[in-house]
């Protein structure tokens, strides 16, 4: 057997493959497609401090090879999140991490310290990159002053494995994942999702109620393939990357340009089992291919 | 799960019934759909239809030719492979009481409440379309049903709307567009309303919350994992 192990903060990955937020589920769905012994784990939809109801319709459209959202954060609030979600996603044996998101400086400390008494998941993944709310959320993504004055003090909240997931639509998030490395943060997701828009030309209006939506899918791969490989030159904790992903190929690519793990998010939406698919398929490449280990794929790129 | 197509018939323009073979055998209630990889490279997304009929072995469904997806659907040829997920949606699970039921249909949406009617009784049904295209589809597929056209020189002619007086019923199970729904609630307002929803799925099984409707107290329902049977009455069609 070949070693698929990598290491994040202090989370063991079977494989380096994620489901990805806001496409995963709390888990209990994806469960129904996947084996979660063995698969790398996968990240919840994000929770808010107070519920959000989410966007109005319509959330999807599909573009030429992609997928823009405005799902809007939908989640019924931390309360009911730990008393109704937590219980069942301790028994999912694979790496779980929680995508929180802020909306106020002090909505994270306030999350973290819901959270953390509680077992049955590996870390969180603090979210400042979502394109689909009008206020807090994003704007934190804008600036790396304001971005620090969120991540300082997260460290000394939690023992756990603490993630960054940042937005490619703003300059300053590299600047923000080297700030966060300094302060301790175990690993940087990247990318989000696009900011883009669509137009129904017989009513000239937005197609999206909020105007702008998140874009994804293979139609954004290169541009993350190119952020994450840029990000790899900036940090030395581990990026986590996401973008487009939808095949074996699509996972060794961002693994040799520097990422550790990968998430898979539209795609999963397509394919639901995919997550042990490819974990299966990327244990078959390096038998074939007679690598001992992933490790050695990661960061391999000849420059 | 990989199916093989083994029957495509075009019944009218652009309407296409499709048999494929039913390799997963979990139990398929009415309202439950399925969704279908499809090979059109620009659009991604799986694309969800209604489970029309199925046997052991077999299962159909009942196609309109909208866009890119059904296109490359329609152009399938017979023996090929098709990957399909199914069953999909909650289970409907209750008896209807036939006699007090009113199936109501507009296009396509004759494949959403197929699957609720008991076809070896006498049934309400009204099927209502836009120009005469679903005359042929209602024959075909129900012995007995009240067909209305907007266009077209048909016996009746209107709106599935203009037609409830005719029939008595304590409970409508409705499909179709969503002017149609949203209409029909005004008509039903006391009575129970079973609507058979469809939206743009990205999933279809629960993962993304990208298909909701909204209900009048301003929470969402998911149409795929939560419906598609829905209370008409009490969501907010705009
Ligand atoms: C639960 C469920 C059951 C369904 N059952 C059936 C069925 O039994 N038979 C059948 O023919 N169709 C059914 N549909 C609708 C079918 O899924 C769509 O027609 C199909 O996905 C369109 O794909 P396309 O790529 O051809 O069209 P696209 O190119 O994606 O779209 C063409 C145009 O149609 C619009 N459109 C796409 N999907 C829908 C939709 N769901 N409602 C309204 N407008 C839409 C688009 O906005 C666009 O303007 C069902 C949908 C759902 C959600
Ligand atoms: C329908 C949908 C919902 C999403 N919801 C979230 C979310 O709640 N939180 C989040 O951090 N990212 C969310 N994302 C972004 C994904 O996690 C991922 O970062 C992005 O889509 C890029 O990966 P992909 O191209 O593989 O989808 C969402 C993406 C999609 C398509
Ligand atoms: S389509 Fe994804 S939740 Fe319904």
């Amino acid at each position: 057997m070949n070693d698929t192990l990598v290491k994040i903060g202090k989370t063991v990955l079977k494989t380096p493959i994620l489901g990805a937020s806001g496409c995963s589920g709390w888990g209990e769905e994806l469960k129904c497609f996947n084996d979660f012994k063995n698969i790398g784990g996968f990240v919840t939809k994000s929770i808010t401090l107070n519920e959000k109801i989410g966007n109005e319709m319509p959330r999807i459209m599909e573009t030429y090879g992609g997928l823009l959202n405005s799902i809007g954060l939908e989640n019924k609030g931390i309360e009911y999140f730990i008393e109704n979600i937590l219980p069942s996603l301790k028994t999912f044996e694979c790496a779980k991490f929680l995508n929180i998101a802020p909306f106020e400086a002090d909505d994270l400390k306030k999350m973290i310290e819901l959270l953390d008494c509680h077992s049955g998941f590996d870390g969180y993944e603090v979210n400042i990159s979502c394109p689909n709310v009008t206020h807090g959320g994003i704007s934190f993504n804008s600036s790396a002053d304001e971005a620090e004055t969120l991540i300082k003090s997260a460290r000394s909240l939690t023992d756990k494995t603490l993630l960054l997931k940042l937005s490619p639509a703003f300059e300053s998030s590299f600047e923000i994942a080297e700030r966060a490395e300094a302060y301790g943060f175990d690993g940087i997701t990247f990318t989000n999702t696009y900011i883009g828009t669509a137009v129904n030309v017989k009513e000239r209006k937005f197609v999206f109620k909020n105007r702008q939506a998140g874009l994804s899918g293979s139609a954004i791969k290169p541009l993350s393939l190119m952020n994450v490989y840029k990000m790899s030159k900036r940090i030395r904790i581990p990026i986590i990357a996401a973008g487009g992903i939808k095949n074996l190929d699509d996972i060794l690519e961002f693994l040799i340009i520097g990422a550790t793990a990968v998430q898979i998010g539209t795609q999963l939406l397509i394919e639901p089992d995919i997550l042990t698919r490819l974990s299966r398929e990327l244990n078959l490449y390096l038998e074939k291919e007679n690598i001992e280990s992933v490790k050695k794929i990661i960061g391999s790129l000849k420059e | 799960m990989r199916s093989i197509l083994l029957d495509k018939q075009e019944i009218e323009d652009n309407i296409f019934l499709l048999t494929f073979s039913r390799e997963e055998k979990s139990e398929i209630y009415p309202g439950q759909f399925l969704s279908i990889l499809h090979k059109s490279r620009e659009k991604l997304l799986r694309r969800p239809f209604s489970i029309l009929m199925h046997t052991e072995n077999k299962i159909s469904i009942l196609m309109k030719k909208i866009g890119r997806g059904t296109e490359s659907i329609s152009e399938i040829s017979l023996g090929s492979e098709v990957d399909m997920l199914y069953p999909l949606g909650k289970p409907f699970k209750e008896n209807l009481d036939n006699e007090k039921t009113l199936f109501v249909a507009g296009g396509i949406g004759i494949a959403g409440i197929y699957s609720f009617i008991d076809r070896g009784r006498n049934q309400n049904i009204i099927i209502g379309d836009r120009d005469g295209e679903f005359e042929r589809v209602a024959e075909k597929l129900f012995k007995d049903c009240l067909y209305v056209s907007e266009r077209g020189d048909t016996r009746r002619k209107g709106r599935v709307t203009d037609f409830l007086d005719m029939f008595e019923f304590n409970t409508i199970v409705a499909c179709g567009p969503k002017q149609m729904l949203n209409a029909l609630k005004k008509q039903v307002q006391n009575k129970r309303y079973l609507a058979v929803c469809e939206e743009i799925m990205a999933c279809g099984v629960g993962l993304c919350n990208g298909c909701v409707v909204k209900y009048d107290d301003n929470t969402f329902r998911r149409v795929c994992t939560d419906g598609p049977v829905l209370d008409g009455n009490r969501i907010v069609y705009e």
